[in-house]
């Protein structure tokens, strides 16, 4: 746990770097501090471990005063990760990691059982890479030893720093999730320092939006998208917060359990008689509906084409078999850029086995947005119907 | 490192064929015979030790020093440590050692022979040993210092364990400049009485016994070239096997 209680920074320059800055981070959370560049969210973040010393007000890590331990031992008990990584180019990633426990006075067994641990966690075969010199990694290797070193003693609470700044953006969302699931594991609780928005939102079990030396903003990361406190923090999001919101959601979260649907098997005539049953139900005219045989997706059946056909044919004759399904994991944003690919304009979500389990439509995911942002149900038609305006 | 073994060779076998064709002459006009080759081993010993005093003592000072002005708390210092040791590198030797015999009279001491020689020396010698280690330390990323500090590692710790090692070979680059500069700068200190390989160089002219001179001359020479190559070697044996990685 870290708490900060009415810190205040003022560089000998007399710039107010940090006013009053009061913050909670919770046991295993990862607290992201952004800003603009110049708000003190990396001052901030350097006053835990007395990198920078504070002016006025007290921290307390896991409880206890920061000030009532020597510098050396209080950081010796924070991991430390910054963006440029900082990997001593002299030592190999084994001598690296080694750090913190030997400053710790680790014996030599634990330390090598560790490293070697650590190298498995972030995805490093240890056989290939202990005796390696940082200069024969690449990029984003470098910053998985810069992660697996900050946790080198195992400490309870980790500072970060920008600690995917430097790489590639496809690397860097691999890290990103790779690191996600490790702190499902391990727990940490975390100051992670970034400027990049959609990081916070993805890293964040809380974000703390400063500017100019103030919290602005302090709440989870689909409170800051739906309840902005400001403009500054509205700006800052971005105008395209709802689409960020969408990648926070997942299809299941959105999708419509039990959608209508006729059977493969069903001659024409039931299956007007369905379309005409929603129809009724709804007040709209539906234009598609999910085609199944027993539990499984088979594809699409446009009413349209069930139109001047011979009786005795059955539903499976005039089948639109769409690839395009989802899975209910599914991230809400992939998730739109298929729906927004599909002819159709729906989405089956359906399981491994291809069974269905729901389906995803614009307007259900109108729905969920409108609803976060004033907090009621949305005023438009919230039925899962796309299409009697729409063509094919 | 064949090739410098094959340079050194090559300089060894052209001196060779200078002495012999020198000898060749003076000898048909029946002037002095060249010193004996005993005689020049001897006087190289005695240059040698000159060299090797004043290095020794340049580095105690040099290194420490320069290591101490990149620290943050001492950095103002560095402006007037390097200016002084700059004015020590850019005075000509000649004049550094010409200088220290009124100054060991003014304090009593004896004002000719060893000591003031090796005094001028170690003066010549501080600026290149300084400055090197002052950039070396210097130029050490920060951000790894950053990184020492946020895992926890004390000054000193991170001065032994980060910074040294990764600056080291430009502290013995500054050595090797040092002394390579000094193995020169010694035979002057024959003007003094210091002895060493100026001794046959000087009283070679002195008498037009050029051969004497160029034996003397050829001595120094290799010996420069020779203790260049070794603390050449002495520098990349020193350099992290990691940084090794990074340049290549």
């Amino acid at each position: 746990m870290i708490e900060l209680e009415n810190v205040i920074k003022v560089f000998p320059d007399g710039t107010e770097a940090v006013k009053d800055l009061s913050l909670k981070v919770p046991r295993g959370e990862i607290c992201v501090l952004i800003g603009p560049s110049g708000c003190g969210k990396t001052t901030s973040m350097k006053m835990i471990n007395r990198l920078i010393p504070i002016t006025s007000g007290k921290i307390y890590v896991n409880g206890q005063d920061i000030q009532t331990f020597n510098p050396q031992d209080l950081r010796r008990n924070i991991g430390y990760a910054i963006q440029q990584v900082g990997l001593f180019p002299h030592m190999t990633v084994r001598e690296n990691i080694e750090v913190v426990p030997k400053l710790l006075g680790w014996s030599k067994q634990e330390r090598l059982k560790r490293a070697r641990e650590l190298l498995d966690m972030v995805g490093m075969d240890p056989d290939t890479y202990l005796d390696r010199h940082p200069s024969e990694l690449s990029g984003g290797q470098q910053q998985r030893i810069g992660v697996a070193r900050c946790l080198g003693a195992d400490p309870p609470n980790l500072l970060m720093d920008e600690p995917f700044g430097a790489i590639d953006p496809i690397t860097r969302e691999k890290l990103q999730d790779e690191f996600l699931r490790i702190q499902d594991e391990i727990q940490k609780t975390i100051i992670f320092v970034t400027h990049d928005i959609d990081e916070a939102l993805k890293m964040g079990d809380r974000i703390a939006l400063m500017s100019e030396g103030e919290l602005i903003q302090y709440s989870t990361p689909p409170e800051l998208l739906a309840n902005p406190a400001n403009d500054f923090v509205r700006d800052f999001v971005g105008a395209d917060r709802a689409l960020k919101e969408l990648r926070l959601l997942r299809v299941e979260e959105v999708m419509n359990p039990t959608p209508p649907t006729v059977d493969a098997n069903d001659s024409f005539q039931v299956a007007r008689e369905k379309f005409e049953r929603e129809d009724q139900q709804t007040g709209r005219l539906r234009r598609y509906m999910l085609v199944v045989e027993g539990d499984h997706f088979r594809g699409w059946v446009d009413r349209h084409d069930l139109d001047g056909q011979p009786e005795d044919g059955h539903v499976r004759d005039v089948i639109i078999k769409s690839a395009a399904t989802a899975g209910p994991d599914m991230s809400m944003n992939q998730a739109m850029a298929t729906v927004l690919s599909n002819a159709i304009g729906n989405l089956a979500i359906t399981d491994e086995q291809n069974r269905l389990l729901g389906l995803l439509t614009f307007n259900s995911i109108r729905r969920v947005m409108a609803q976060s942002y004033t907090g009621e149900e949305a005023a438009e038609p919230t039925d899962d119907d796309t299409l009697e305006t729409e063509e094919l | 490192m064949r090739r410098y073994i094959a340079f050194v060779v090559l300089l060894g076998l052209l001196l060779g064929v200078l002495v012999w064709v020198t000898s060749f002459v003076t000898e048909a006009q029946g002037l002095m015979n060249p010193l004996a080759w005993e005689e020049i081993y001897d006087l190289t010993i005695e240059h040698i030790q000159m060299v090797v005093v004043a290095e020794a003592i340049a580095i105690a000072i040099g290194v420490p020093l320069g290591i101490l002005i990149a620290l943050p708390q001492f950095r103002a210092l560095s402006p007037p440590v390097l200016g002084f040791a700059g004015v020590g590198q850019s005075v000509p030797s000649l004049a550094v050692i010409a200088i220290m015999s009124p100054i060991f009279a003014l304090l009593s001491l004896n004002s000719t022979g060893y000591w003031p020689v090796v005094v001028a020396l170690i003066i010549y010698g501080l600026m290149p040993i300084i400055r090197n280690a002052f950039a070396g330390m210097s130029n050490v990323d920060p951000a790894l210092i950053e990184a020492g500090r946020g895992m926890g590692m004390t000054q000193g710790q991170i001065i032994r364990q980060v910074q040294i090692p990764i600056a080291i070979s430009v502290i013995v680059a500054g050595i090797r400049t040092s002394t390579t500069l000094n193995v020169g700068a010694a035979t002057l200190g024959v003007l003094n009485g210091a002895g060493g390989l100026g001794e046959p160089i000087l009283s070679g002219m002195a008498t037009s016994t050029y051969l004497v001179t160029l034996q003397g001359g050829a001595a120094a020479a290799a010996l420069a070239v020779i203790v260049d190559r070794l603390i050449g070697g002495v520098e990349s044996w020193l350099t992290p096997k990691g940084l090794l990685v990074a340049q290549s």
